[in-house]
């Protein structure tokens, strides 16, 4: 098992960056645009790219080990 | 006469168009590059000729605002609570680490921390455990893991930013009656998240179809072993949706609701499920999880968690 389960105390420390960012940045309650000034300086196209990429090479990384 | 005249000149018209447009096409081209020429030939000269005389001062900077002004202030939000939610005094602020706030209208409070906007700009390309991103994403990640100690927390989407005080209270007030009903909802639960995934080491050598990959292989016995790649193909496909059935129908009893994030049968990932799990019954659903673990051939169960219910919560119609 790749993901420790966290300690039942509730820290985010044994998971993984790419799982953290999946969850804080494309779930969380979305507040529509007119009461939000602005949605953090984050081009979520380019985010998915790269976490696509970083999935990939840490697969790559499996099979090479 | 005239009319066959008329007749050629018409019939000439969409070549004439044709060929002047490319002359047109042509000149604009070698203008666009004679103004060009200019443009850079002065600018060498300016950069090449010294200057002679007294040195010209330079000219004066002219400020629209004061250079020590600090840039506006606004809201970063982290989430909805209720109001008599009594928060830890020690929650560090994503960016600074300054206290967290609070602003509180009728029975419900939104956490915030002041923020300049531009400290909430990130380097999408620099997803290192060090970087911006990271370091706000858990920043924002244990602010709402530090309240959800004390109680229901609605986790809002990473990077919400308000204006102001009256701007936060209007976001309580526009999604006051979805936030209660879901803080309802979560209370004494946290999310799991279960993948099923494939192993790599199981994966079977297969015989590609470019020609430097079927070197030795004859075309019968390629076609042979193309056909037992497909079928084994199929049979992976049959046997995760069996594994996909079976997890749920293992883990259901234990939790209060299960989504489907992702994943896809072709795919490395074939299944991403989260779970909101009472807290009471999260010792048997990990136990559940742990023993379906290995009871798959060919693929592995890999448990997340504790979150907080990212993927549980939504706010009106506009959530993704």
């Amino acid at each position: 098992m790749r993901e420790r389960p966290g300690i039942l105390g509730g820290d985010a420390r044994g998971t993984s960056l790419v799982e953290l960012l999946d969850r804080v940045v494309h779930r969380g309650a979305y507040v529509s645009g007119d009461v939000t000034i602005c949605l953090a300086g984050i081009d979520l196209v380019r985010l998915d790219l790269r976490l696509l990429l970083t999935a990939v090479a840490d697969s790559a990384g499996e099979v090479h080990r | 006469m005239s009319d066959d005249l008329d007749r050629m000149a018409r019939a000439a018209v969409p070549d004439v168009l044709a060929a002047a447009l490319d002359r047109a096409r042509e000149q604009a081209v070698v203008r666009l590059a004679d103004l060009l020429t200019d443009a850079i030939v002065e600018q060498a000269l300016a950069g090449a000729v010294p200057v002679s005389g007294p040195e010209e001062p330079p000219p004066e900077r002219v400020h629209l605002v004061p250079e020590d002004d600090e840039p506006p202030e606004a809201l970063y939000a982290y989430g909805i609570t209720v109001a008599d939610l009594q928060l830890p005094d020690d929650i560090p602020a994503l960016t600074d680490g300054g206290p967290l706030g609070r602003v509180v209208l009728d029975d419900l409070a939104l956490m915030v921390s002041r923020v300049r906007p531009d400290e909430l700009r990130v380097d999408e390309d620099d997803l290192s455990e060090s970087g911006r991103l990271a370091t706000l994403a858990r920043g924002h990640d244990a602010a709402v893991r530090a309240a959800a100690g004390s109680g229901p927390v609605l986790p809002l989407r990473f990077g919400t930013v308000v204006a102001d005080e009256a701007a936060a209270r209007r976001l309580l007030r526009e999604h006051g009656a979805s936030a209660r009903e879901q803080l309802r909802r979560i209370a004494g639960t946290r999310e799991w998240g279960v993948k099923l995934v494939r192993r790599l080491d199981d994966e079977p050598a297969q015989v590609g179809s470019r020609p430097s990959e079927r070197r030795g292989v004859t075309g019968t016995e390629y076609l042979a072993r193309r056909r037992q790649a497909l079928e084994r193909h199929e049979n992976a496909e049959t046997t995760a949706e069996r594994a996909a059935d079976v997890l749920q129908e293992t883990l259901r009893p234990h939790v209060t609701e299960c989504l489907r994030r992702g994943g896809s049968p072709g795919s490395s990932l074939l299944l991403d499920l989260a779970f909101l799990v009472p807290l009471e019954d999260e010792t048997a659903f990990l136990a559940a999880a742990a023993e379906l673990g290995d009871g798959f051939e060919g693929f592995g169960v890999e448990v997340s968690g504790p979150w907080p219910p990212y993927s549980f919560v939504s706010l009106g119609d506009g959530d993704a």
